[in-house]
């Protein structure tokens, strides 16, 4: 019975293995890639499962399993999941230990039958909750369908509690606080931000450019795709140009000039020149003197540009 | 030199490292283990540097330095290192290309000379000093007494959104024993991943034998009774573990995108590299194997201020190490001002707590590693009012401190949990919570088996959800950034995960595919299933 079970949730085996031309070749005999690449859409339990996300926020996340569904229909009719309302009761347990009924308080949310998940907003701070999802019938009395863990809301604000042995002037507290950053805490602080900042900077160096969603190799091949032009392609063009890059070293303190214009040096006597180099015969000179002129030396290049279109 | 007994107060520094288990063995070339090559050039190798420098020089330095178990068995696998040191040799070729093509470019002359040398000495110390295990480095710093290595959770695991007890202490565990592995003894102190909290996970902590942990300011200030030194003394949890809360001063001064150091303008520009600037056919062969321009990791302009990359002025080393030597003195001066103060108003002498992303210093910040150098060098010559200490330093001279219950919090956006918890990311925690259950579920169901093909499945198992369980995966789902490869990644597992479930329990054992997964997720050699048992752990 059970067999039979896990045989109908298995996974198929419709395997789509990525880029598979792209796989190590050393491997020939790996790699049965017999897996689904997805993940169910249910486990076949009925639960509930609340978290908290701050001080005032909670998440809860359950499935309805069939067999609970059955139960349902057969209580309270086949419509049951049409026609009543599905609900979140929150119940405040502070300090109890729940039974159903010594809560000290509760709320019902009305939620839309579709969605399996809920954020709940609470207004009361460092309170313990547990939650149940149930329905209202006709009459309005709430069905309970599953129960929830317990989640105790993380403490928000200064304790009001002091102890003896540490015990603190309120004045002198209050400036530690101060110091402490309190002021700061809980506003979207530049430093959180920079966390999430040092991660970008880590993903953008794999991105094709700054401004794109990031690239992974998984996904390389449809993106090289995407930089091809779009559309046809109706005025191609190219321009080219060349020019000549003179260099070389001579005494720190000489003069030297190429084709005629001075160079600067730099301080161990290299020095460099960019120039224009049109159509036909160029003759490059590059004379050095020394100090005062004492001494020349020079190196003549010829150089012939001869453009083909 | 510091006179022992006369500082005014201590000041703690904890960088903590971290990337996610990046491995693709099946790929020749994969783009995203370039995060571990980038970081290990721009902050790992620059750390070692000068740790061992001051070291040899006789300078007293503390650093906490956390490493997480992922980059503990990244930086020790003999695939991901020899895929790295190719790459390191390919950067240093191109450096000597790049001598060649400036020789004649007075502006960037400097700069590529500083990458060539440095790149050549981070070769030599990765390759001949250490054997290409960089851990072997760090455990001499902290066997000479200047650093104290911790770790974190196993795959960085989230532990307050795990309903799984045995989940948080399978994170706890696995992080312990690979620590254990590579350090030779149980590590002292934990990372818990993004600070964060819930009360409980002290307990797990205890029970593994951590004595202290680090939170965000409030986790402390929020506690129960009230913490009478605010952020400026550690407390005691009620399960015995030392908590030791972020000062934010120290901590803005350096994160702060608009007052923080690294956007001063002679710093290095992260994003002007010359994988963009550079003629396509002699950067070519520089870049992975789809040509696709990325960084390669050479940057020649500095930050020059809000200017368009265009825009950007040459770099220039000498002022860049000047810049990080006056800021190295003004965080200096700040910090003694800062303890100075405190010590004034209160009866016993301050800590100053400030953790940092290691990653943040060389990686993003270029002169960060140098800036700690010179920080050191300073207060070891030029003051003694702050004492740079460990937390286990720290609690020996100061062992009675207050108990408290800590707050539930985190250090990210907003203090609790929402950045991994929110519209973008709260779909995995359905799966994320069956993989849990059904991992306890089989740890009980298969707790007495002999056959060796059960256990290897099951240890897989546990590889799959630990990896699965990663918090990175949710945090780039919130980033909006690399999001499909998140979204991969964690459906992997889990599908993985999911898969050897099935064919444990229908006894339907598929070999390859279990030793294709033993292949590619190869993480915690040690991994043991039976540490998801109810019983015991």
């Amino acid at each position: 019975m059970l067999k039979d079970k896990l045989h109908e949730s298995l996974p198929s085996s419709n395997s789509t293995s990525f880029c598979k031309d792209n796989v190590k070749e050393n491997r020939k005999d790996a790699a049965p890639q017999s897996v689904t690449q997805s993940l169910p859409s249910e486990y076949g339990e009925t639960l509930m499962v609340v978290m908290a996300r701050d001080p005032f926020w909670m998440f809860s996340y359950w499935e309805i399993a069939n067999d609970k569904r059955d139960e349902f229909k057969k209580r309270f009719g086949d419509n049951v999941w049409f026609n009543s309302q599905l609900t979140l009761r929150v119940y405040d347990i502070t300090d109890v230990e729940f039974n159903g009924s010594n809560a000290h308080s509760s709320f019902d949310v009305p939620i839309n039958n579709h969605t399996d998940n809920w954020y709940i907003n609470v207004n009361q701070a460092n309170r313990d909750y547990i939650l149940e999802l149930g329905i209202k019938i006709h009459d309005g009395t709430f069905v309970p369908i599953v129960r929830s863990n317990m989640v105790m809301m993380p403490r928000y604000g200064v304790s009001p509690y002091t102890d003896e042995q540490w015990g603190v002037l309120e004045i002198e507290f209050e400036r530690i606080l101060k110091l402490s950053g309190i002021d700061r805490i809980g506003k979207s602080s530049e430093v959180a931000r920079g966390l999430i900042e040092r991660w970008k900077y880590l993903m953008d160096v794999n991105n094709k450019s700054l401004s794109s969603i990031g690239i992974s190799s998984w996904s390389r091949r449809e993106k090289l795709e995407d930089q091809l032009p779009q559309g046809p392609v109706t005025d191609f063009w190219l321009i080219a140009d060349t020019e000549l890059v003179v260099h070389g070293k001579t005494e720190p303190d000489a003069e030297v000039t190429v084709a005629g214009i001075n160079v600067k040096l730099n301080p161990d006597g290299t020095f460099s020149a960019r120039i224009s180099l049109t159509e036909g015969q160029h003759e490059v000179p590059v004379v050095a003197h020394s100090p005062h002129k004492r001494m020349t030396r020079q190196v003549v290049f010829k150089v012939d540009r001869k453009t083909v279109k | 030199m510091y006179p022992k007994g006369k500082e005014k107060g201590y000041w703690c520094l904890v960088l903590h490292a971290h990337l996610p288990f990046v491995r693709h063995p099946e790929y020749e070339d994969f783009l995203e283990e370039d995060w571990l090559y980038e970081a290990i050039t721009e902050t790992y190798l620059p750390f070692v540097d000068i740790f061992d420098r001051l070291l040899e020089e006789n300078i007293d330095y503390r650093v906490t330095l956390s490493i997480s178990p992922p980059l503990m068995n990244m930086l020790t696998d003999e695939l991901l290192m020899s895929r790295y040191l190719k790459k390191l040799d390919k950067l240093v070729e191109l450096t000597e290309k790049e001598l060649v093509r400036t020789k004649f470019l007075p502006e960037f002359q400097d700069t590529v000379k500083m990458y060539h040398e440095n790149l050549q000495r981070y070769r030599s110390i990765f390759r001949d000093k250490y054997g290409c295990n960089i851990l072997t480095a760090f455990k001499k710093f902290q066997d000479a007494g200047k650093i104290e290595v911790i770790t974190c959770c196993a795959t960085h695991g989230f532990l307050p959104l795990a309903t799984q007890k045995q989940s948080v202490k399978a994170q706890v565990f696995f992080a312990c024993d690979t620590y254990e592995r590579h350090f030779g003894r149980r590590p002292r102190g934990m990372w818990l991943s993004e600070c964060a909290y819930v009360p409980g996970v002290d307990e797990v902590l205890v029970s593994e034998g951590i004595r202290f942990f680090f939170l965000e300011a409030h986790g402390v200030l929020y506690a129960t009774p009230r913490p009478k030194y605010g952020v400026f003394a550690p407390v005691f949890t009620p399960s015995g573990a030392a908590v030791f809360a972020r000062d934010i001063e120290s901590a803005q001064q350096v994160w702060s995108a608009e007052i923080g150091y690294p956007g001063d303008v002679d710093y290095r520009e992260f994003y002007r590299d010359v994988g963009y600037d550079l003629e396509y056919d002699y950067i070519k062969s520089y870049l992975h194997n789809d040509g696709v321009r990325r960084n390669v990791g050479l940057k020649y302009f500095r930050v020059s201020g809000k200017v368009p990359l265009s825009k950007k002025e040459p770099y220039n080393p000498a002022w860049a190490r000047e810049k990080a030597a006056s800021h190295a003195g003004n965080f200096m001066f700040n910090r003694e001002k800062q303890i100075e103060h405190l010590a004034s108003i209160m009866d016993r002498k301050p800590i100053v707590v400030s953790p940092y992303d290691a990653e943040l210093y060389g990686h993003w910040w270029f002169e960060g590693p140098m800036f700690l150098e010179y920080l050191f060098r300073k207060m070891y010559h030029d003051q003694g009012n702050v004492l740079p200490v460990t937390p286990i330093e720290y609690l020996k001279d100061n062992p009675a401190n207050q108990i408290v219950q800590p707050a539930a919090s985190s250090w990210g956006d907003k203090g609790y949990f929402e950045v991994w918890l929110n519209g973008t990311n709260d779909w995995i925690y359905r799966h994320l919570h069956a993989a849990q259950r059904r991992m306890v579920e089989v740890a009980e169901l298969f707790n007495d088996t002999t056959e060796h093909l059960q256990v290897r499945v099951l240890n897989q198992m546990v590889r799959e959800l630990l990896l699965a369980e990663s918090s990175d995966w949710p945090f780039i789902m919130a980033t909006g950034t690399m999001v499909e490869y998140a979204n991969k990644r964690i459906t992997d597992h889990l599908v993985r995960f999911n898969e050897l479930y099935y064919n444990l329990k229908n006894d339907r054992i598929n070999t390859k595919f279990l030793e294709d997964l033993e292949w590619k997720d190869n993480i915690f050699p040690n991994a043991d299933y039976k540490k998801y048992t109810r019983k015991k752990v």
